[in-house]
Order: C-alpha cells, then sequence, then structure tokens
C-alpha cells in the first residue's frame, strides 16, 4: 500500500461550544477521489473548514496527517503550501483588492513555501493569462476586484483558476456544484477532470450525485450527525438515489 | 533636535493654552469655533476686517450669501472677512505645498482659488503640514473651488497632519449648471486636521463626487464634516468615505445632506466605512439627511468594524500569509474609494499616493 496523503483519525471538532464533527476517521492515496455526500447540517461544510484551518473552529480530539506532517498544527497558509486547496461553496467577496494582485501574492507565497524562486511580473502575467483563457475568461478579469459582482459561474470558475495555478495535492470541493446551471456544472466539472492526476487527491462535498457522476469516485461516504455512516463505492450512491437517506439511515442502525 | 523644536509647545500644551478639553471628548461633532480657540479668532477678525471695507466682486459677494444659513460664527467671519485678494490662484494640473502658506497673513490664514475654465481641468494639490516652517499655532487654510457652468473637474487634495499644531481646513464648492465637480480627499499625518467641505450644487444637473479617505496614525485626530446641499433640480451628489483607525486614533466624520425644496428629483448618496486596525481606535460617524423636497432619490450607508475574517481566511487558506493579508485588505478597503474615478491617470495617481502613505505610516 503506497504513502497516504491523507490521514484523519477519530477526528472531534466543531465550534466553541458545539461538537459538530463526533469522530472521522478516513484515508486517501494519492490520485484517489473520495466523496462525502450527507443531509444539510451533517458536518460537511464544517470538515472542509477544520481540514483547511479556518479560525473559529475548534478540535477537541483526534488527529489529522497529511504527507505525514500534523496538519492541525499549521497556519492555513502553511496547509496550502503543504498542498492543501479548498474551493469553497460562497466564496467572499473582496471589494478593492484587484485580481491579478490577489493571485500573483498567492502564488509566489505558495512557490516560496515549497522552495522554488518567486516567478517575476513578466512569468507570472503569461501563465496566468494562459490559465484565464483556458476557462474561457475574459482578459479583463484579472483587472477585476476578487470577486466582487462575479456570477455564480464566474466565482466557481474563480475557484478551477486558484485550483490551476496553486497545483495543489489535495483538493476539497466544498459543494462547487451549487448555484450552477448544467452547463455552467458541466463547464466546471470538464476542467476538474482535467486536474485528476496520479498525484492529485480530491475530497468532493455534494448534496447531488449529477457531480459524481462525471467525477467517479472511488470511495463515497456517507455522513450523518457529524459522523461516517457508512462508506464504499458507486454502490452507495445509486442506493442514496434509489432508496433515500432515512432508509440508509434505518437499514445501517438496524444492522447486527 | 532645532530651536523650533524646543520652543514649540505640545498638542496637550496647545490645547491647554487655548482653553480646549481634551481632543477625544473636544472634536467630536464639534462646530469650528471650538476647534479654532478664540485667540485665533480674535487674529483673524484684528488682521482682515480692517481691510475689510474694500471692493468686493460680486462674484464673491453671491458666492459667500449661499453660505448664508451656515450658522458657524467662527466660519461666517472666515467667509466674510476673507479678502478676495488673499484668495492665490491654483495653476490646473500642479502640485504645491509649503510655500504656498507662507503668503498667509501672519501664517495663519490662506486662501487658494481653483476655478477651471476649461472641462476636464484636474487640480493635484498637497497641504503638507508637516513641512511648513512657522511658529506652532493653528491655522486655517480655505479653497474656493468653483465649477462653472459645463465644467468637469477633478480636484485631489493631500492633507498630511502635523503634531505639533491644530489645523483646520476648508472647501467651499459652487457647482453651476450642469457641471461635474469630483472632490478627492486624502488625509494623513500623526497630527489634528479637521476639514470642512461644503458643496453647492447651485444649477440645474450640476453633479459632485467626494471620495474622502481619512487615514490615522498612533494618537491622530482627523476629522471630516461634509455638508452638501442641493439648490437646483437634477443635482446629483455622492460621498463615499472610508476611515481607518490606527491604534489610539480618532477619525470622525460627519456628512450632511440637504435637498432644498428647490431642487427635485435630486439624488444624493452617502457610503461611510470605518476600519479599527488596532486597540484603542476610536472612528466617530454621524450621516444626516434633511430633505425638503418629495421627488427625490437619497441613501446612506454607515458601518464600523474590523477586518472581515471570512476575507482574512480566503486569502490565508490561498497560501497567503497573515499579514501580507491584513496589509492588502486595509489597502483594498481604502482603495475601493477610488475605483471610481473616471480618469485613469487620475487614479492612478491616487493609489500611487495612498500607497505610498500605508507603506510608510502604517
Amino acid at each position: 500500500m503506497s504513502k497516504k496523503l491523507l490521514e484523519i483519525q477519530n477526528l472531534r471538532a466543531g465550534t466553541e461550544d458545539k461538537e459538530i464533527l463526533r469522530g472521522i476517521s478516513l484515508a486517501i492515496q494519492p490520485g484517489e477521489v473520495h466523496a462525502i455526500m450527507g443531509q444539510n447540517g451533517s458536518g460537511k461544510s464544517t470538515l472542509a473548514y477544520v481540514l483547511a484551518g479556518k479560525p473559529g473552529y475548534e478540535v477537541f480530539g483526534g488527529s489529522v496527517w497529511m504527507n505525514g506532517k500534523d496538519l492541525l498544527s499549521m497556519e492555513p497558509e502553511e496547509r496550502a503550501g503543504e498542498g492543501l486547496f479548498l474551493a469553497f461553496q460562497y466564496p467572499v467577496e473582496i471589494p478593492g483588492l484587484n485580481m491579478s494582485t490577489f493571485l500573483r501574492h498567492a502564488v509566489n507565497e505558495v512557490r516560496q513555501y515549497r522552495g522554488l524562486d518567486p516567478l517575476d511580473a513578466k512569468n507570472f502575467l503569461k501563465l496566468v493569462r494562459e490559465k484565464v483563457q483556458e476557462l474561457g475568461l475574459s482578459s479583463d478579469f484579472l483587472k477585476r476586484a476578487v470577486n466582487a459582482g462575479f456570477s455564480g459561474g464566474e466565482k466557481k470558475k474563480n475557484e478551477i483558476l486558484q485550483l490551476l495555478l496553486l497545483e495543489p495535492s489535495l483538493v476539497i470541493l466544498d459543494e462547487t456544484d451549487s448555484g450552477l446551471d448544467l452547463d455552467a456544472l458541466k463547464q466546471v466539472t470538464e476542467h476538474i477532470l482535467r486536474l485528476k492526476s496520479p498525484e492529485r487527491s480530491f475530497l468532493i462535498i455534494t448534496h447531488y450525485p449529477k457531480l459524481l457522476e462525471y467525477l467517479k469516485p472511488d470511495v463515497v461516504h456517507v455522513m450523518d450527525d457529524g459522523q461516517i455512516l457508512c462508506s464504499g463505492g458507486w454502490e452507495v450512491v445509486k442506493d442514496l438515489e434509489e432508496h433515500g437517506f432515512e432508509n440508509i439511515r434505518q437499514s445501517v442502525l438496524n444492522a447486527p | 533636535m532645532t530651536p523650533a523644536d524646543i520652543m514649540a509647545p505640545s498638542r496637550a500644551e496647545l490645547a491647554v493654552l487655548a482653553g480646549q478639553p481634551s481632543p477625544r471628548e473636544l472634536y467630536k461633532y464639534s462646530p469650528l469655533s471650538k476647534w479654532i480657540p478664540e485667540s485665533l479668532a480674535g487674529v483673524l477678525h484684528k488682521e482682515i476686517s480692517t481691510s475689510f471695507a474694500t471692493k468686493w466682486p460680486d462674484e464673491i459677494r453671491s458666492f459667500f450669501r449661499i453660505f448664508d444659513h451656515v450658522h458657524d460664527p467662527l466660519l461666517r467671519i472666515f467667509l466674510r472677512t476673507l479678502e478676495p485678494q488673499l484668495w492665490q490662484e491654483v495653476q490646473g494640473h500642479s502640485l504645491f505645498s509649503k510655500t504656498a502658506l507662507s503668503l498667509s497673513p501672519g501664517g495663519i490664514v490662506s486662501g487658494f482659488q481653483i476655478r477651471p475654465e476649461i472641462s476636464d481641468s484636474f487640480f493635484n494639490l498637497k497641504l503638507d503640514f508637516q513641512e511648513i516652517e512657522a511658529p506652532a499655532q493653528p491655522s486655517i487654510t480655505g479653497f474656493l473651488v468653483w465649477v462653472g457652468e459645463g465644467i468637469s473637474a477633478d480636484v485631489c487634495l493631500e492633507i498630511i497632519s502635523d503634531p505639533r499644531k491644530a489645523h483646520s481646513v476648508l472647501i467651499l464648492v459652487v457647482a453651476e449648471k450642469d457641471s461635474r465637480t469630483d472632490l478627492n480627499l486624502i488625509i494623513s499625518g500623526s497630527g489634528q486636521v479637521r476639514c470642512n467641505t461644503f458643496v453647492s450644487l447651485a444649477g440645474p444637473a450640476a453633479r459632485a463626487h467626494l471620495r474622502s479617505v481619512i487615514l490615522s496614525s498612533p494618537s491622530s485626530h482627523h476629522d471630516l464634516h461634509n455638508w452638501v446641499q442641493h439648490r437646483a433640480p437634477e443635482t446629483e451628489s455622492n460621498q463615499t468615505v472610508r476611515l481607518l483607525g490606527a491604534k489610539d486614533s480618532t477619525s470622525v466624520f460627519s456628512g450632511q445632506i440637504v435637498v432644498e425644496n428647490s431642487a427635485p428629483r435630486t439624488t444624493a448618496y452617502q457610503s461611510a466605512k470605518g476600519l479599527l486596525l488596532d486597540e484603542g481606535a476610536f472612528v466617530y460617524m454621524r450621516p444626516f439627511l434633511e430633505i425638503y423636497h418629495d421627488d427625490v432619490k437619497c441613501s446612506h450607508g454607515c458601518t464600523t468594524g474590523f477586518l472581515d475574517p471570512e476575507q482574512l481566511f480566503y486569502l490565508r487558506s490561498r497560501g497567503i500569509s497573515e499579514s501580507r493579508a491584513r496589509q492588502e485588505l486595509t489597502e483594498a478597503f481604502v482603495r475601493e474609494v477610488f475605483s471610481s474615478v473616471g480618469s485613469v491617470i487620475q487614479r492612478e495617481y491616487l493609489n500611487s499616493a495612498l500607497k505610498h502613505i500605508l507603506n510608510t505610516c502604517m
């Protein structure tokens, strides 16, 4: 068995006074695609935020290892340098901060963390323009303020743009399919598909099987009340679609 | 240390000499007469009223009548006694600083007149009180911006306060029919400055956009009072204000919009935001509207807070260090003000001025 990219062991976490994740364990190998499905409030997004290091969340117990390093002791920016990338469900708008300034700082600080030389202005622009074109965004996209006044599709594409530039090894997609029409969903999914590689793993958080149909996860976890109810292959998605969430919960609870 | 430095009383001593209470208590929303000590009022009156009887051009007369109902007594003294010859013509496209002030009598009152004659004129002015080698006493600097019919003009004024003395700046704008005035203001420094901006939209369809950024340094006190009066139909005003609160600083914005009965179909907006950067930072804001006609569109928004943790986390999750993220977000907060400046050259000028101040002082 190859080295694990991410290993979560009995993770218990939540907000100040409320435990939301009640003992989560899962391991992701390089190149694997994992999906987490579950109802609203089951703790899916909390898991994503705790992994990314969002302030305001507290870890009560358990551990998370990424590339053999203790992820939970790192600052959010260190986690990004280490190769973790969270694509936000609702990316925040930052009026006044220019896209290209933002991307240049992000790319160069991550490069610095990884021991690479910073890109000079010319090479950076060349790289970023290439990616902007690849995503079918207009060239003045870089002159706009970060996410300010972006359409739903543009916001998600902006997340993918950052993903392309920062070249992470673990991508967490937090309901990337929400707020997109079918065409936009297809477009975004195609870009994600192109990012699949033997070195890059995905953790996809979603309500809907549609996104998973395209991305074909290796493992599907069903989350309920801060715990993983069951895990399996594609058959879990089928099961959810056919029998609904409540039935799965009943059958798991009634199992001997 | 030069002899001048040794002689210069501290700000606290100055305040006591002038009979002022502590800065934090006094300057909140205080009328101008409290800001400028009585002694200065006396000097003003004595020095200038002797020549008051001399002839006044009609246009200056009518200009001052516009402000007749401004009840601040000291402002009235200032407006009424200021000898027209004191108004120095400011050339467009120029940048001036220290020398201009020494032209005023006693080094305490100076007036500058800005009268663009062609459209798309711009005036980039800098008032650096730190560079003025004057005795440590308060001063008033007045700017009369007169934008004639159909003219469009951009005025950028950078004010840098000085800890040795308290200063007051008056900006009077008269906008005639179909004119456009953009007034961009950056206040910074480590001392006390009070800036009063009076804008009179006197002709139909006159438009004015006031953009102001107040940056503070530890223990600075910066005060901005906007007063925008709509006198004619279909006039339009817009105020965008951002205040940055450094450690133990006080920043004040009070913004009044007056829509007279003679100004139907008026549009007036005001947006003011304060950002508290450190402990002991105070930001006071007071927006108010006075509307005497039904057919108008007016709105105002006013918030004060800390850096948005969501924005901070977003940048950090992309590998940007916390200190850099804070710096970028702070800059973004103030930079947003100038994003609506029409001329690219002006926008660049303002943004580079901002960047310079943020890099050196904050």
